[in-house]
C-alpha cells in the first residue's frame, strides 16, 4: 500500500494479544530496529508501518486513553477526534521527549521517544494502574450496556407478546432465514459474529482488570509474560464483518421481491 | 490517606503532594523539586507526573489556581495537606518500629 505522496506503507497485524501492553511495545521496538516505523494504528489490529532507516533504540509506549472533557483547548474544540486526542497533554509530553503517534481505538494511546537519555512516560506503576482502571471502567459499561439491551430485547420479545417479532432482531433474521434463506445464514452468522466479539470484549476487559491489580500491587508492566496471537486470526476477524456485511447487502438487494 | 480507598502513597505520589506544601506549582517545577529533593532517587515520568496531577485534582487534595496558556499552576488544599500528614505518621510509625526492632 502507499501513502498520498506515492511513499510505500506496509501493514502488519498485532502477533499479541490487545491487553498485551508490554508485548506490543516490545513488538514496535523490534519493528523500528529493523526499519519499520509506526505511521498509524489501523483497522482492527492493524498497524501501518512507513520502511525506513533502522531505528534501534526507539522507545514506544502505550497509555490508556483517557480524555479529560474539561481540558479542551482552542487547537481541539471542533476537531473530529477531540474525544481521544488529548493535545495539551501530548505536548507537555513532547516536552520531554514522547511524540503522539496514533490511538488504538477505545484502548491506548501510543507515544514514541527517540531520546535515549529521556525519562521513561510512566515510572509509578501505581499511578499506571490508576489508568488501566478507568479504562476498564469504560469497557465495563460499555458491556453492561450491551447486556441491557440484550436483556431488554428479550423480555420485549418473551414478557410483553404485544411487542411482536419486530421487536426482537434475532426473530426478525428468523422471519428472513424462512424467507430467504442465503440472506437469513448472512444475517444470523453478523449476529452470532457480533455476539463473539462482545464475548471476546469481556474477555479483553477481565485481562485488563487482572493488569491493573498488578500494577496497583507495584508490579511494572515488564514483568508480566507474554499473551501471543495469530496475525492471522487478527486478519480474519478483519475480514469477516466485512464479507458477511457485503454477503448480506447482495442477497437482500438481488432477493426478488413480491 | 483521605479520600484514597485503599493503600498508602507511593514515592512519586508522597514527592508530589510535598512538593506543594511551600507555594503554588506548576508541572516543571514539581519534576525540579523531585529531582532535587530526592537527589535523582525518585524518578518522575512525565505521564506519571500528568496522571497525578489529574487523580489529586479529582480527590481534592489539589486544586488549579491559574492557566496561562499550556501552563497550569495548582495548590494543595486542606485535604492534600491533611493526606500529606497522615502518610507522614505512616511513615513515622514504620521508622520507629523498625529501630525498636533493631533495639
Amino acid at each position: 500500500m502507499y501513502d498520498y505522496n506515492g511513499d510505500r506503507l506496509v501493514r502488519k497485524f498485532l502477533p499479541v494479544q490487545i491487553y498485551d501492553v508490554h508485548g506490543i511495545e516490545l513488538w514496535l521496538e523490534e519493528l523500528s530496529a529493523q526499519g519499520l516505523i509506526l505511521d498509524s494504528f489501523g483497522f482492527r489490529r492493524s498497524a501501518i508501518f512507513r520502511p525506513g532507516s533502522p531505528e534501534p533504540g526507539v522507545r514506544y509506549r502505550l497509555e490508556p486513553s483517557i480524555f479529560h472533557a474539561d481540558r479542551e483547548t482552542p487547537e481541539s474544540r471542533g476537531r473530529a477526534d477531540w474525544e481521544t486526542v488529548d493535545y495539551e497533554k501530548n505536548a507537555e509530553y513532547a516536552r520531554y521527549g514522547w511524540e503522539y503517534v496514533d490511538n488504538i481505538p477505545r484502548f491506548y494511546t501510543i507515544y514514541r521517544c527517540r531520546d535515549q537519555s529521556a525519562e521513561e512516560l510512566h515510572t509509578d506503576p501505581v499511578t499506571l494502574g490508576y489508568l488501566f482502571q478507568r479504562i476498564c471502567a469504560v469497557h465495563i459499561t460499555w458491556l453492561l450496556t450491551l447486556s441491557l439491551i440484550v436483556l431488554s430485547h428479550l423480555f420485549q420479545r418473551f414478557v410483553l407478546p404485544s411487542a411482536g417479532h419486530s421487536a426482537s432482531l434475532l426473530f426478525q433474521a428468523l422471519d428472513m432465514l424462512a424467507a430467504n434463506p442465503l440472506c437469513g445464514v448472512f444475517y444470523l452468522s453478523l449476529l452470532a459474529w457480533f455476539f463473539l466479539l462482545c464475548l471476546i470484549d469481556a474477555r479483553n476487559t477481565r485481562r485488563l482488570w487482572k493488569l491493573r491489580r498488578r500494577l496497583a500491587d507495584g508490579i511494572p508492566l515488564d514483568e508480566d509474560r507474554r499473551y501471543p496471537c495469530s496475525p492471522l486470526w487478527n486478519a480474519v476477524a478483519a475480514a469477516v464483518p466485512v464479507v458477511l456485511l457485503c454477503g448480506l447487502c447482495i442477497t437482500f438487494i438481488l432477493t426478488p421481491r413480491v | 490517606m483521605a479520600g484514597r480507598e485503599k493503600g498508602p502513597l507511593t514515592e512519586p505520589m508522597y514527592y508530589v503532594l510535598m512538593s506543594f506544601l511551600g507555594r503554588e506549582m506548576c508541572g516543571t517545577e514539581i519534576t525540579e523539586f523531585v529531582e532535587r529533593r530526592t537527589a535523582g532517587r525518585v524518578k518522575l515520568g512525565p505521564g506519571t507526573l500528568y496522571t497525578l496531577l489529574a487523580k489529586f485534582q479529582d480527590e481534592g487534595l489539589i486544586a488549579e489556581t491559574s492557566v496561562d496558556g499550556r501552563k497550569r499552576t495548582y495548590q494543595i488544599t486542606e485535604k492534600g495537606r491533611e493526606a500529606f500528614r497522615e502518610e507522614l505518621a505512616r511513615l513515622r510509625s514504620c521508622v520507629n518500629d523498625g529501630d525498636e526492632a533493631l533495639g
